[in-house]
């Protein structure tokens, strides 16, 4: 008997609990006019923060500012093509001067003949003379 | 500050917090309309004080700002991490709060108005509050989201990183524990006029 009276009051109170849980639920939590303000300023912080890094991001992705100098000069003689042309024809005409002088030379002078060629072996000789030779060294002993 | 009426209330928390993410105000306007209730209605019932409250539901809705850019669409629910953020959060300053007494804890809020059906309904659940309170955590967590959040079982296991059979375990534990707790009280609390 005590146990079926347990048992009945255990329901009772089941019920009840579950009409409690009810009313929990519609008892709306509201949130203050303050809150909802604070929680939307923080949204706003946030998109702003995040469109300032997005700013500095573009910037640093931006190629540099050349020197004004630079600018001015390039400027002046036609643009970065010009530029260019200008650079090739100094450095073609810098590796010709370096890597065949005498060709250069003789191509200028118009003396290209047999008789130099016999005078630039002639004066290879003479440089030859100049450094002694091993053989000269052994001979010397 | 004006808060206009929820005009985006078609579409989903996912594709909202999607715009927020790229810089859409009315998106986090309409979020936060949404959203802030629910949080804050949660956090109050798990910490029963509702300043406290207020402080985990702003801190909540701003870790969901922090995270939009990287949300993507359909790999969670918002809700569902909001709970588990808020969820985590009461938990830490619970702890932080384990040193109060008991009964200060367990105090029920007086600042309602004072008619008469609105005071018995307040006391009534204030002593579900209250009893409440005296669970275990998981326990108060799983039966506040389930029997008044209205989650289902996969969801609060998601929210509580447990496994569902945890879930069912510790409702039931805790249903049984507040009606033992409740059982003092139910003279008081009029609970044979709702089983009649």
């Amino acid at each position: 008997m005590t146990h079926r009276d347990d048992k009945m009051t255990d329901g009772l109170l089941d019920q009840s609990l579950e009409a409690l849980f009810a009313e929990a639920r519609d008892e709306a939590v509201m949130p203050s006019t303050a809150l909802l303000a604070a929680v939307m300023a923080d949204a706003e912080t946030q998109i702003a923060t995040r469109a300032r890094q997005e700013a500095t991001c573009r910037a640093s992705l931006r190629p540099k500012q050349r020197h004004p100098m630079l600018a001015a000069m390039v400027a002046a003689l036609g643009g970065w093509r010009a530029v260019a042309g200008l650079a090739t024809a100094a450095v073609t005409g810098l590796a010709i001067g370096l890597g065949a002088p005498s060709t250069v030379t003789n191509l200028a002078t118009g003396s290209y003949s047999e008789s130099a060629t016999v005078e630039m072996t002639s004066a290879g000789d003479a440089l030859d003379a100049l450094v002694p030779s091993f053989y000269d060294l052994a001979l010397e002993g | 500050m004006d808060m206009p009426f929820d005009a985006l209330s078609d579409v989903s928390d996912d594709a909202l917090l999607i715009a927020f993410g790229n810089g859409d105000a009315a998106s986090a306007r309409a979020l936060t309309l949404r959203l802030t209730p629910k949080v804050l209605g949660y956090a109050a019932r798990l910490l029963r004080d509702r300043a406290e409250a207020e402080d985990v539901a702003q801190e909540a809705m701003l870790r969901l700002w922090k995270i939009a850019p990287e949300w993507r669409q359909g790999e969670a629910k918002v809700t569902t991490w909001l709970y588990r953020v808020v969820t985590n959060l009461c938990t830490d300053r619970l702890r932080k709060k384990r040193g109060n007494a008991l009964d200060e804890i367990a105090e029920p809020e007086d600042d309602r108005p004072s008619q008469e059906a609105v005071m018995i309904q307040r006391e009534r659940i204030d002593a579900l509050n209250a009893a409440l309170a005296t669970l275990p955590d998981r326990q108060r967590e799983a039966v506040v989201l389930r029997h008044i959040e209205g989650l289902g079982n996969p969801e609060i296991a998601e929210v509580l990183d447990i496994s569902v059979e945890a879930v069912e375990s510790l409702t039931a534990r805790g249903k049984r524990a507040l009606t033992q707790a409740l059982a003092a009280q139910r003279d008081r609390l009029g609970f044979e006029d709702d089983a009649s």
